[in-house]
């Protein structure tokens, strides 16, 4: 029986992975010590005493200021973690087969050629950035409760929404093995929702029991080679999943960031789902014959298809990657439409008083500078018990102020929503596996014309428009750059005159999306590709009436806004010597204050990268080098070996505070560093510098374990940084569960062994230990002390 | 990696070679220093050239190991190369004596990929000097030091 403190063995195809933590790695080359008896010999430390190596490194503990799962910037937060995760570790060269979740010890890369070797930048990206990111999105969209439910959206009932899912089942493989027909919504404990609330208390009680022999299989596996690996009963059915106690913990209000920035996050995730179709073995499909298209996810059809090296599939197609993601991309789709649904036809307000919607499907569409201005409030929520066990919900406005952020996570949201049902993109939209999704079944089909159609395609079309529109009508100065607050007396606007360089960065980098999805260039995960010149669009046969201006066009009025706000941080916003300002004040003309701090770097860097991609100025990326280089020098502490919000004296005992948001914009900064600069020629010396704070930025951020002693190994529990009642409490991650290796048993083959509380010994704790969610906190402050 | 595994296997089983004395006769120059520093200048550290393919093999003593290089000329003249222009290229070590093993790895099909600047002076007789940088990588169990990267200078 294995103890708490030794590794068991497990088997990675003919390789035993793991004996214990001394004699191990049996089998491989790497026995080489063990093999030849030879003493231990400690590697000297380098004479030139290595900037990361303190001889007396300070110790780290960190406090958890508040678990609150604020939604907008956690899923923001998700979005970029999403990008920093595989395909970033793609980036760095990794090979995303060379990483198990399941084996220990944790974070291992394991190379084709049987060499494998501790990878903290690999396997902190690959897997835990990554799989962190889509676990509260997976929480918001199907487990927590945390919105108004599905089953009241407009479009949907209770008793279709349950027919929906069933078929979504059906038509994704997933009836009879995920998904049932004695429950009401096919997967058990479904808690699908229109509307996330802005923020709540994500205290949860999951069970502990591993009852049901739930096994995640294929794509979603944390078994790598198909065999039976057994989790926690709460991966199989998200009953116990569901807010302890609900209506205490939600703030019922609706936001359009909140709603704009889930919306991103799930059109990340549902880009992927889409990639691929699946057969009844559940082996990738990349297409099939067009004749039979309409066949894929029929029950019981024969459809075969081709892999992607040509090689025949077997007989049964089905849409999505997986019966698991298929099933889910389907209920992620129908809660985004049914979302836009809402704010465009019965949330959009004229008064700010009443939440009333566009007149008609057009009007949306062709809404520009001469109508009268509609747009999206923030909302409460107000439900009432209903027969369905879902409470109904009814909204009033609860402030008619506008926020940039908020428009922002609608922009991106929506754009990778357009993006799905645009057949002209051809590897997302235009793709098979995307087409099988609308083609009239489960979702209806769309002529492709911005012509008013009850489709996602249009909704989305329209989405963007008002947003776009609005950003440009409420929040834009006179010199075209964007303030932060618009406050609302009726229809009138009184804007604010400040906006954060975090704003103006998301603003450069939403307004890039919206223009690469209009012009049929978004993809997956092209965020660092450059943009090609965009052609006509969509929405630009829908004349914007701009004043003084009756010719231009709205891809047009977007490009000029988006020169507008990069131009603001180049001229602005930051200078030559790489130095950053926390925002800009457009009244008088100078910077909100003159603070240095770490925020400012890490948007600035992130949003002048985009801005690079968007114009081709090299004068953007250098900018961004400068300032990513003085955050590194100014921020970055050597010794603790963390970015710290200001910049600390040197030797002093701090206290670092990391938010969502703040870790969100560090790590970016970083990734597009790494695969803008140290990726290409040129760069290579970065290459090492930014894999070492990667990985400890993920692990000591998120994970909260410090590497005090810098040996990559987790000394479990003494660096996990925070420990309560004897049990690690991770960091701004606060639990996980088998996507990242916590599958709630120590042995796991066969579904035996001893009940874990951080089976891997990361320093997160399964969920139902913590009673949270694999989610992040709103804060945590880090207390460095030094010797 | 594979050749610095076979060496070590062939190490196996037999009384350790005495390191190299580091004040050997003159040579060619190696100058380690990261994770691990020392210098030597020994003619075992010069470079080979056959087939177009540069070679080096230069003893560490401080864990009686070698590091090999190699270095795919895209044309056997002097001039200046580098990871950037040359299309195949590795460079590894194996330090064997910590638990599970530490190794030292570069190259175009190595992740991380590493980087090498090469400046050959002449070609018959080898003069140039070669700079190196190589990731520390680290097996489970394994105490490597806490520099993750390697910096060779060799001068020939």
């Amino acid at each position: 029986m294995p103890s708490a403190n030794a590794f068991d063995a497990l088997c990675l195809g003919d390789r035993v992975v793991v004996v214990d933590r001394v004699s191990k790695l049996a089998g491989l080359g790497l026995l080489a010590a063990t093999a030849c008896g030879g003493p231990g010999l400690a590697v000297p430390p380098s004479d030139a005493g290595p900037v990361d190596a303190p001889s007396a490194p300070p110790v780290i503990t960190a406090t958890v200021n508040s678990t609150q799962f604020v939604t907008r910037e956690h899923m923001l937060a998700a979005a970029e973690m999403q990008i920093s995760g595989e395909p970033l570790a793609t980036t760095m060269g990794r090979e995303l087969g060379g990483y198990s979740r399941d084996a220990l010890p944790t974070d291992i890369y394991f190379e084709a050629d049987g060499f494998y070797w501790i990878d903290l930048a690999g396997f902190s990206t690959g897997v835990e950035s990554y799989e962190y990111s889509k676990q509260p999105m997976n929480g918001l969209a199907f487990e927590y409760g945390a919105g108004t439910s599905l089953a009241f959206g407009p479009l949907t009932s209770p008793s279709s929404l349950g027919a929906f899912a069933q078929h979504a089942g059906e038509a994704s493989n997933a009836a009879g093995t995920w998904t049932f027909t004695a429950q009401p919504l096919a997967w058990p404990g479904l808690w699908p929702t229109t509307h996330e609330v802005a923020a709540f208390d994500p205290a949860i009680d999951p069970t502990s029991t591993a009852d049901l022999s739930c096994s995640i299989a294929s794509d979603d596996t944390p078994s790598d080679l198909g065999d039976t690996i057994i989790v926690g009963d709460y991966e199989c059915d998200a009953t116990t999943l569901h807010l302890r106690d609900r209506a205490a913990q939600l703030t019922p209000t609706i936001t359009p960031g909140a709603d704009g920035f889930t919306t991103w996050k799930a059109g990340l995730w549902v880009m992927n789902y889409l990639e691929i179709m699946h057969d009844s073995t559940g082996a990738a499909v990349a297409s099939v014959d067009p004749a039979e298209l309409a066949s894929v996810g029929v029950p019981g059809n024969a459809v075969t298809g081709v892999d992607a090296t040509g090689a025949p599939t077997a007989a049964g197609t089905y849409i999505g990657s997986s019966q698991i993601e298929g099933f889910q991309a389907a209920m992620l789709l129908e809660e985004l439409d049914n979302r836009a649904e809402d704010w465009l036809f019965h949330f959009a307000t004229t008064d700010g008083v009443t939440p009333a919607g566009f007149a008609s499907r057009m009007a949306p569409l062709q809404y520009g500078y001469a109508e009268p201005l509609v747009w999206f409030p923030e909302l409460a929520v107000t439900e009432t018990a209903d027969p369905s066990g879902f409470p109904k919900p009814s909204y009033a406005i609860a402030s008619a102020d506008s926020e940039l952020l908020d428009l922002l996570g609608l922009v991106l949201g929506y754009s990778t929503a357009y993006a799905l049902t645009d057949t002209a993109n051809r590897d997302v939209g235009g793709a098979q596996s995307a087409r099988v999704y609308f083609d009239g079944d489960p979702f209806p089909a769309d002529n492709q014309l911005a012509d008013g159609e009850s489709t996602l395609h249009d909704r989305a079309l329209a989405m963007l428009r008002v947003a776009l529109v609005d950003l440009d009508r409420l929040h834009a100065s006179p010199s075209s750059v964007l303030v932060d607050h618009v406050a609302m007396a009726g229809n009138v606007a009184t804007p604010g005159t400040t906006v954060s360089t975090t704003s103006v960065a998301y603003a450069v980098i939403a307004l890039r999306t919206a223009l690469r999805a209009l012009s049929s260039q978004l993809e997956l995960y092209s965020n660092n590709t450059p943009d090609t010149a965009v052609g006509a669009t969509p929405l630009d046969a829908l004349p914007i009436q701009f004043p003084g201006d009756a010719s231009l066009t709205l891809s047009g009025r977007v490009t000029q806004l988006l020169r507008a706000q990069a131009e603001l941080l180049l001229d602005q916003l930051t200078d030559a010597t790489g130095r950053a300002w926390s925002g800009w004040d457009v009244a008088a003309g100078a910077p909100i204050d003159q603070t240095d701090v770490l925020d400012a770097h890490a948007a600035a860097i992130r949003g002048l990268f985009a801005a690079y991609l968007a114009t081709g100025d090299v004068r953007f990326r250098d900018r961004a080098i400068a300032v990513f280089d003085r955050m590194d020098s100014v921020f970055y502490d050597p010794i603790a070996r963390i970015y710290a919000q200001t910049a600390a004296p040197p030797g002093d005992n701090v206290d670092v505070e990391y938010t969502p948001l703040r870790f969100a914009l560090v790590q970016s900064a970083m990734r597009d560093m790494y695969e803008l600069v140290a990726a290409r020629a040129g760069g290579e010396a970065r290459v090492p510098v930014l894999e070492d704070r990667i990985g400890r930025l993920d692990k000591l951020v998120l994970n909260g374990w410090d590497d005090r002693d810098g040996d990559k190994e987790i000394a479990w529990p003494d660096e996990c940084v925070s420990v309560i009642d004897g049990l690690p409490r991770g960091g701004l991650q606060m639990a996980e569960r088998a996507l990242t290796g916590e599958l709630g048993r120590f042995k796991d083959e066969g579904g035996g062994g001893a009940p874990t509380s951080d089976r891997e010994h990361d320093c997160v704790p399964e969920i139902d230990d913590a009673h949270l969610p694999a989610a992040l906190a709103d804060s945590i402050t880090f207390h460095i002390a030094r010797p | 990696m594979r050749a610095a595994l076979l060496l070590l296997f062939a190490a196996c089983g037999s009384e350790p070679t005495q390191p190299p004395a580091i004040d050997a006769p003159a040579g060619c120059e190696a100058d380690f220093s990261g994770n691990f520093a020392e210098t030597s200048s020994l003619a075992a550290s010069c470079p080979t050239l056959a087939n177009g393919t540069l070679a080096f093999a230069i003893p560490i003593a401080t864990f009686d190991a070698t590091l090999d290089a190699s270095i795919d000329l895209p044309a056997i003249m002097a001039g200046s190369y580098s990871s950037e222009t040359v299309a195949s290229w590795s460079a590894s070590a194996f330090e064997p004596q910590t638990n599970g093993g530490c190794a030292f790895r570069a190259g175009n099909s190595a992740s991380p990929e590493g980087n090498f600047t090469l400046q050959l002076a002449s070609i018959a007789p080898l003069h140039g000097s070669f700079v190196l940088s190589l990731s520390v990588l680290t097996a489970p169990g394994s105490s490597c030091g806490t520099d993750d990267v390697e910096s060779l200078a060799v001068t020939f």
